[in-house]
This record gives structure tokens, sequence and C-alpha cells, in this order.
């Protein structure tokens, strides 16, 4: 027996699970911290899920909570609990073939980004409009342009 | 589709194609991912009562805490020695009841338990608490006043150190009381609508 909240809670997790363990994974150096992001992340958004005014999409207010989660946790670096492990057979920290080979590559480069830029590089991957990641991160449109501008630029150079 | 609002220079069009390629595979990698299981959802939806007897826990070391050193200040004070064990006794049924509470939140039963024992398990520790909560108020009130009437036997800056004692005292007891309280009600209001399917 479910309740109201939590089917609507597994419906959210299994549309944007990919979202939320792409971000996991670009904060992340193992497969370890990468189910416990995981598990933090989940756990923020089940608990303010009652409180989803609805303002942003519900898409853009995970990816917030995601981050928030991530780039909190990597300041802290906490001591994590008892953790129920991910379902998941692919080991995108050592791949073993040509997609999980691509997304090495990728977490390689965006993992030399500071955790502000991280945010930014996933969001606008995402294909998140401006003015929607610069309410994210707190900055205004045209910074974000800039410092995106500025992420390409380090990224070539790498 | 791309719809950020600024142009991107030519000379990083190619870069961007790969960067968006890379992402691209690893979405494709995890969303075949079934990634999330009964056990991981079951934890996160119990992680309101997780978080209560991570608080108990914590109310259990500063209650250890406090007993041990009640009896130094009870020494450095000069209180009477009923005072000193009647307040000790205060002490350890408040321990022995928020262990007992700790305990019936033990996260190793959450795994084996459905969701509606769980919860059925909260609201009693809830109700719990709450009792407590007021028994706790009325012997507070009456351990004042005897506290008072054992202060003014001390010398002045000893009733200092006692007031700013009582006053931080109090005031971290009511900010653990309402932080519980918030817990139980955010737990409450789950199980609630849970019962209510």
């Amino acid at each position: 027996m479910q309740s109201k909240l939590e089917k609507e809670f597994e419906e959210l997790v299994n549309t944007h699970k990919a979202s939320i363990y792409s971000v996991c994974y670009m904060y992340s150096t193992d497969a370890d911290e990468v189910s416990d992001l995981f598990q933090d992340c989940l756990v923020n958004i089940w608990q303010g899920l009652p409180g989803f005014n609805g303002k942003s999409s519900i898409s853009t207010w995970i990816y917030r909570i995601c981050l928030n989660t991530c780039i909190s946790a990597s300041r802290k670096k906490k001591k994590a609990g008892q953790r129920v492990p991910l379902e998941v057979t692919a080991n995108l920290m050592e791949p073993t073939n040509q997609n999980e080979q691509q997304a090495k590559i990728l977490h390689d480069r965006i993992q030399k980004l500071g955790p502000l830029d991280r945010a930014i590089v996933l969001m606008w991957l995402e294909n998140m409009p401006y003015d929607e990641i610069g309410l994210i991160v707190g900055i205004s449109p045209k910074n974000v342009g800039v410092r995106l501008y500025r992420i390409k630029e380090r990224l070539k150079n790498m | 589709m791309d719809t950020n609002n600024i142009t991107t220079p030519p000379k990083y069009e190619s870069e961007i194609e790969e960067l968006r390629r890379q992402y691209a595979s690893l979405k494709e990698v995890t969303e075949k991912e079934r990634l999330v299981n009964e056990a991981l959802l079951k934890k996160v939806v119990s992680s309101h009562l997780t978080d209560i007897r991570s608080t108990l826990r914590n109310m259990c070391i500063i209650g250890i805490v406090g007993t041990i050193l009640w009896v130094l200040i009870c020494r450095w004070f000069n209180f009477s020695l009923t005072f000193l064990i009647a307040t000790e006794l205060i002490l350890i049924a408040d321990l022995l009841n928020d262990m007992r509470m700790t305990h019936n939140l033990n996260p190793k039963d959450f795994a084996d338990r459905s969701l509606l024992e769980i919860s059925q398990n909260t609201l009693r520790a809830a109700r719990q608490f709450k009792y407590s909560f007021v028994t706790g108020i009325i012997l507070t009130i009456l351990w004042m006043i005897w506290f008072i009437f054992e202060i003014q036997l001390t010398d002045i800056s000893l009733k200092l150190g006692g007031i700013i004692g009582g006053i931080t005292g109090f005031g971290v007891a009511i900010y653990i009381f309402r932080k519980i309280s918030r817990q139980f009600a955010d737990a409450d209001a789950e199980i609630r609508e849970y019962l209510s399917e």
C-alpha cells in the first residue's frame, strides 16, 4: 500500500533519475560517492516535495535540489551513514563500452571545473535557458553567458 | 534544441557538439539503468524517522553528560543532597525515556517491517514524546522553584552563574523541543496521508 505522495515521488524519481544521476556523477570521484549523493538527493527531494509550490518547472526544482545537495556535500564531505546500494549495472568510473567512455571523458573534463561552473555547464547541457540557470545559481542571465563563454574556453584548452 | 539566448562563436561549435554528444551518451547509459529499488525508496521515505532518531540519540548523549555534570555542579554550588538526588532521578528518568524512544525507532526495523508498521510506530513515539514533554514541563516548573530556593543560599556570583545557566538551559530545551516537534509534525503529516489511502 502506497500513499499518493509516495506514488508521485516514485514516478518523479523514475522520470528524472537520469538527470539526478548525471548531477551526482559529475560531483563524485567514485561509484560509492555517486550512490551516497544520489541517496541524499532523493531524501532532499522527498522532504521538499510537499512544499513544492510549482513556481518553477518540476525539472528545474529537482535540478536545484540536486545541485545544492552535491555542492554542499562537496564542501563538507560529510561521513555517510548506512546506505542502500543503487540498482546500477554500468560502471561509469571504469568504462567498458563507447557510451560509458564518452561519459567518463565528459566527467573528467567537468571535474576540473569549480562546483559553480560545473553546475552552470550541466544546466546548459540540459538545455536550460540562461535566465533559469541564473535563477538557480543566483547570477544574472548575462553573467551566465559570460561564465559559459569562459568555461567553454577552459574546456577547449584541457 | 538550444534554448540559450547568447550566440556561440563559431570557433566553439565543434567543442560544444562534442560536449553535447558526451552528455547524450551519459544520459543514454543512465536512462537504461533501473537505479531506484524498493529498499532505497523505503529508506528515503523513512528519512524523517531517521532524523528524529538522530536528534533523540543526541538528547541521550546530552542526558548522560548532564547527569554526570550535575553532581559536580551541585558540589560547586553547595546544593543540598536531597536536591542533587531529586534532580538526578529526573535526569535519569528522562534519559531512560529518550533511550526507549530511540530504541523504538531503530532503522534496522525499517527494512523488515512494512511502511504502515513503521508509521504506526512513529505515531506511538510522537504521542510518547508529547506526554513526556508535558510531564517534563510540570517537573521543570517544580524543579525551578526548588532551584530558586537552593540558589538563595549561595553567594552573589554563584547566583548570577546559576541564572545564566538556567536561562541557557531553558533556551536549549525549547530549541530541541521545537526541532523534534517539527520533525514529528512532518512525519505525522506523511503518515496521516499514508493511512488515509
